[in-house]
């Protein structure tokens, strides 16, 4: 019984072509490694590899929200927000203690998280939701800040984005921890599973038991969570929050997101696409920069390569 | 009650406005057995299964599984009872592997917060071989073959413990190779005390494995009798054995000389295969067939709707291409498709609206819209089809589907063709309303207007056309005339027939 | 008047829903009374309706350019970018003369409508996600351009526009004015109007009538993109700047506004003066808050919570009828 549909490919050509398309991600990631050591000696140095992963983080761990999100054929597009929010609720709560600051700041975007799932929820298309919660994060913020900067009160703060751990930044360390922490969620566990049915086909995973209502609670919820765990390390690279600023992370995240291989369209996506995403993305910004390019024109390019992200992921749909 | 039955249905009522989708129907359910379910399109088979697993609410009767009565609301509900319907795509998630999907929600864990994949991909390879398949179960089921996915949606079944299973026209999408199979594990899973209701137009089939077989017909119960010594002549009786109603319109004028439609060879990969045929000035061709014989893929393929693969389509000796829609309506060849509130109206719109969409350059100058001629062409056919509306602004989607039809049907008449397919073009409507359209049918043909008429309603079909084309699997198997043409000699052309025994 | 076909319903809820209808003139109403009475009568003063008509012109144009796309089924997150590329192309190089500006400005417009008409008629990608890339792309071009400095030196004859005020009112209100007459004529009066709305309606059922929905679709994104280069241009003559970043707020409000006329994000539904009614409910609530003297960070929390709303609400309608 026929059970696959691989490309009948003889020619030498065609299995390195089908080797490439398979891995194209991996492909993608070696190329822009080369380009960017090519450009500048420095660039696989020791300094500037940890430097620049330790600056990924941030939008790392973002894009692991963003991809479980759009596994269930939905979209955040909160994070820029969230992370001002966040920024601002720390250093404005954080005199009463760092523990406190960091359980309010949990608290209160999980809590915008679980609203973002409430009204997904009911039918309101996921991307009109978080449009208006990125309009409304951003509000708070700029409300609990008074449109000011707020300076981080604690001092040992800075050591979250600065102390190293057998040398290595510990913003580093909490990313691949929250990876590994996802990549085995996302695996094993049976909510992490019932994500993938929910996007995939939700009628059937409705049919078969599965509470659609509550996974999509888990999803926002975390999204919220792990927007918090980005701002602590963004705040403490700043060392101020800044309510204005860090708009278009989200789109850092989906960029990085569909990069990775995560479909719009639910059901398809893996952590370990997440994080090549990011590195190629923030290898390609690294480039860009060595070039010489502004930041204005790697905004352009970063439409550019989101479209082309979405076309090459639809057509791979299309395809199968 | 005894317990001898595993499903029991009795007095099963289901109407739909304007229409009886069953009346008053029996069904019974051993452990162990096929019980086939046979019937024209629209006899009332698949309301009655979709009752069963709880995609429908009956309006009346009863319901017994293993002897306990249930009220089916809802799809969850009727596969905790223990009915899994093998649909085709339905119930699996295309990117999971086959292994996730057969244990999706009873997943094996070794502790709360862990799958224990081993186990999982273990026991669903143990599964699906012991249905003598042999396949990685670790494929996702999106690169599956059809037949293997229903392998799939078994082997869940069986998993969430289900023993009633119903398959729905399960070897269209198969070859005889891996029909094979599946009887063999049809035959496994008798064995196994497995309830199977298995609808199907194959009576091959119904010979091979079926051990009793019950007969719809417009919604009433016919008859239910074992499957050993009954014949396919008496099957097709009871299918149709009908008294046929003097509801139907007749042509005054004789059909014309002309060719107006030339179609040959006109073939599209795995949907048509050589169409050929011609059709007349005033005629009406009557298309008959079962449901995925490939008539409604015909008509899209004639309008430009679908793209063909090979064959010439000529309007009046001309050869055209047509690549839409649009185009179509140009050379004058219109379309009132089968499902009119996907395809042909925009519900939310109205009356109006709905009505000139196909001939907004006729009613407008230089793109301007000329209101007052919309306002009396629309009136004018309002008032002509006796379409029942309260005001021409009222929503379509308000309407009856008679008159929702007569709106579909009155936006080509408008158009002025030549030619206008009519896809089921009574389907859901009440009874005065079909009257009322057989007229305009035969109205239209009088004046001019060749008719191609696509038909699940042998009656209709019988009464209304000129000549019959029978369809079946993509092929036109037969073609009619009136005077050969009765309601067993159509079935007898539509029913899928073997490889062998397949006539030029 | 159309029937209501509502079976059996007390008189009671009839009247509910036909004040349901009319919310927005009654909401409108409701906004005017209350504002004229908690600012003592200072609301109705001219000086001010003359203040929030001008203040709404440029987002009422752009709000004309989202509408037409949510017709269609769409969406259009990059009507405030194409509005600050359109803007800059205005005074880039203004040696070319005015009327070549003018020029390059609409081009520009067209050809950001023409791109994301494009990717969503011919590449078929959903139009939220084309348009959030055309959004970077081009904001990241505008600001390219410029090196990310605004641009402050205008020659007077590019503000000619912003300064005139016949009758006293602003030249924008009367050009915004216009441009929702024509389109309404468009929509209402032409096949080109119909084509839009059975597109959105039902793309299927358009098609089959012979409707050229992927030309409809294309010309409505192209048409925006005209529409956010005149708006561009307005801008950039009465604020006397050239900013990469102008207009970043005015996506949100150009969807709230439409949501809040009750055009249907599905397509095929909705009437544009509807959403116009959405931008003067805006600008009064946002006129109504300065006069209150609170600060102008809630008003971007209020768009967010008013589109949630209003869309909530209108699903909950929707499903009611079934």
């Amino acid at each position: 019984m026929k059970s696959e549909a691989q490309p009948l490919g003889n020619s030498q050509l065609h299995k390195v072509t089908a080797f490439i398309r398979n891995h194209n991600l991996y492909v993608l990631l070696v190329l822009s490694i080369v380009i960017a050591s090519l450009l500048s000696e420095q660039f696989l140095t020791y300094q500037n590899i940890t430097n620049l992963l330790s600056q990924m983080s941030i939008i790392g761990i973002l894009a692991i929200a963003q991809m479980m999100v759009m596994l269930t054929a939905g979209i955040d597009l909160s994070h820029g927000s969230f992370i001002a929010l966040g920024s601002v609720l720390l250093a404005t709560t954080m005199d009463a203690g760092v523990p406190v600051a960091i359980a309010a700041t949990f608290g209160c975007l999980t809590l915008l998280g679980f609203v973002n799932g409430f009204f997904a929820n009911r039918g309101i298309h996921p991307f009109i939701v978080t449009l208006g919660m990125m309009g409304i994060a951003r509000t708070l913020a700029l409300v609990f800040s008074d449109g000011q900067t707020v300076k981080v009160p604690a001092a040992a703060f800075e050591n979250i984005a600065y102390s190293t751990l057998f040398g290595i930044p510990v913003p580093i360390f909490i990313w691949f921890g929250v990876l590994l922490i996802f990549h085995r969620f996302l695996k094993y566990h049976p909510t992490g599973r019932h994500i993938y049915a929910v996007g995939g086909n939700q009628e059937a995973a409705r049919l078969t038991g599965i509470n659609v209502k509550k996974i999509k609670y888990v999803v926002y919820m975390l999204s919220g969570f792990l927007a918090t765990i980005s701002a602590m390390i963004y705040t403490s690279r700043i060392g101020a929050a800044l309510p204005d600023k860090a708009v278009g992370y989200e789109m850092d995240s989906i960029a990085a997101a569909v990069i990775g291989g995560t479909s719009l369209f639910g059901g398809v996506g893996a952590v370990k696409g997440a994080m090549v995403g990011v590195i190629i993305y923030g290898v390609i910004s690294n480039i860009l920069n060595l070039m010489g390019v502004s930041p204005y024109f790697q905004q352009f390019l970063k439409g550019l390569i989101i479209l082309a992200a979405v076309y090459i992921n639809t057509r791979g749909q299309r395809d199968s | 009650m005894t317990t001898e039955f595993v499903v029991e249905m009795k007095g099963i009522r289901k109407e739909y406005p304007g229409v009886k989708a069953l009346s008053s129907v029996d069904f019974t359910l051993k452990p162990g057995e096929v019980h086939c379910l046979l019937g024209e399109n629209g006899a009332g088979k698949s309301t009655l299964i979709k009752i069963l697993s709880g995609a429908v609410i009956p309006d009346g009767g009863e319901i017994r599984i293993n002897g306990k009565e249930e009220k089916i609301s809802s799809p969850i509900q009727a596969r905790r009872l223990g009915v899994s319907p093998i649909y085709q795509e339905l119930d699996l998630i295309g990117c999971l592997s086959a292994a996730e999907n057969i244990f999706l929600g009873n997943e094996r864990l070794k502790n709360r917060w862990t799958i224990d994949w081993k186990s999982v991909n273990r026991e669903a390879q143990a599964l699906v071989e012991s249905l003598g398949i042999q396949f990685d179960v670790r494929k996702p089921v999106d690169e599956l073959s059809v037949a293997l996915k229903q392998m799939v949606a078994i082997a869940k079944a069986m998993v969430i413990k289900s023993n009633i299973l119903i398959m729905d026209e399960p070897s269209a999408v198969l070859s005889d190779k891996e029909l094979e199979i599946l009887f063999e594990i049809i035959e496994k899973l008798k064995r196994q005390g497995m309830g199977i209701i298995y609808i199907s137009h194959r009576l091959e089939e119904i010979f091979r494995i079926g051990n009793r077989l019950t007969v719809l017909r417009d919604g009433q119960w016919i008859a239910t009798r074992d499957v050993a010594g009954i014949t396919e002549s008496e099957m097709i009786a009871m299918m149709v054995g009908r008294e046929l109603k003097n509801q139907f319109a007749e042509k005054t004028k004789p059909v014309g000389e002309e060719v107006v439609l030339s179609v040959r060879n006109l073939s599209r990969k795995g949907v048509l295969h050589e169409i050929g045929f011609d059709l007349r000035k005033g005629e009406i061709l009557g298309i008959s067939g079962l449901v995925g014989a490939g008539r409604t893929e015909l008509a899209r393929c004639l309008v430009g709707a679908d793209p063909i693969d090979s064959g010439t389509v000529k309007l009046e000796g001309v050869e055209l291409n047509i690549k839409s829609p649009k185009q179509a309506k140009r050379y004058g060849i219109g379309y009132v498709p089968e499902e009119r509130k996907v395809d042909g109206l925009v519900l939310n719109h109205s009356v109006k609206d709905n009505a000139i969409y196909t001939i907004l350059d006729k009613v407008s100058a230089f793109g301007v819209l000329k209101r007052g001629e919309i306002k009396s062409t629309v009136r004018q056919y309002v008032d002509e089809l006796l379409i029942k509306t309260p005001t021409m602004e009222q929503k379509a989607g308000n309407l009856s589907g008679g008159n929702q039809q007569k709106i579909v049907i009155a936006k080509w008449m408008a158009v002025g063709g030549k030619v206008l397919i009519l896809d089921e073009p009574t389907r859901g409507v009440d009874v005065g309303a079909k009257a009322e359209i057989y007229r305009l049918i035969a109205r239209l043909a009088d004046e001019g207007l060749s008719i191609v008429m696509i038909s699940s309603e042998i009656p209709e079909i019988l009464n209304m056309s000129n000549r019959i084309l029978v369809m079946s699997e993509g092929r036109i198997t037969r073609e009619l005339r009136m005077e050969e043409a009765t309601q067993e000699e159509i079935l007898r052309y539509a029913i899928p027939q073997n490889l062998n025994a397949r006539s030029s | 008047m159309e029937q209501l076909k509502i079976a059996g319903q007390r008189p009671q809820t009839l009247v509910w829903s036909k004040l349901f209808e009319y919310r927005l003139i009654v909401l409108m109403a409701l906004l005017i009374v209350l504002m004229t009475a908690m600012t003592d009568g200072t609301f109705l003063q001219w000086g001010n309706i003359r203040n929030l008509l001008s203040q709404s012109a440029i987002v009422g144009i752009l709000t004309i350019a989202q509408c037409l796309v949510i017709l269609t089924g769409g969406i259009d997150l990059s009507v405030g970018a194409i509005m600050a590329a359109a803007s800059l192309a205005y005074v880039i190089q203004q040696d070319i003369g005015l009327m070549l500006s003018i020029l390059l400005a609409v081009a520009v417009g067209a050809l950001f409508g023409a791109f994301n008409g494009f990717f969503v008629t011919r590449i078929k990608l959903t139009p939220f996600i084309v348009t959030l890339a055309t959004m970077e792309i081009a904001r990241g071009l505008s600001s390219t351009a410029v090196r990310g400095e605004p641009i402050f030196n205008i020659r007077s004859e590019f503000l000619t526009f912003g300064s005139m005020r016949p009758l006293g009112i602003p030249l924008q209100v009367y050009v915004w004015i216009v441009l929702v007459l024509a389109t309404w004529f468009l929509l209402h009066r032409t096949t080109w109007g119909k084509a839009v709305y059975a597109t959105g309606g039902n793309e299927r059922a358009a098609k089959l009538s012979g409707i050229d929905t992927r030309r409809t679709k294309m010309s409505v994104y192209v048409y925006a993109g005209l529409l956010c280069a005149i708006a561009g241009i307005l801008f950039t003559s009465r604020l006397a700047i050239g900013e990469p970043s102008a207009g970043d707020s005015y996506n949100l409000d150009s969807i709230a506004a439409v949501v809040i006329g009750g055009v249907a994000l599905s397509g095929g539904e909705g009437k544009l003066s509807h959403a116009m009614i959405g931008v003067l409910i805006f600008a009064m609530l946002n006129n109504f808050m300065n006069l209150l003297g609170v600060s102008p960070f809630y008003q971007q929390a209020l768009k967010g919570i008013i589109i949630i709303l209003a869309i909530y609400v209108n699903i909950r309608k929707q499903g009611s009828r079934h």
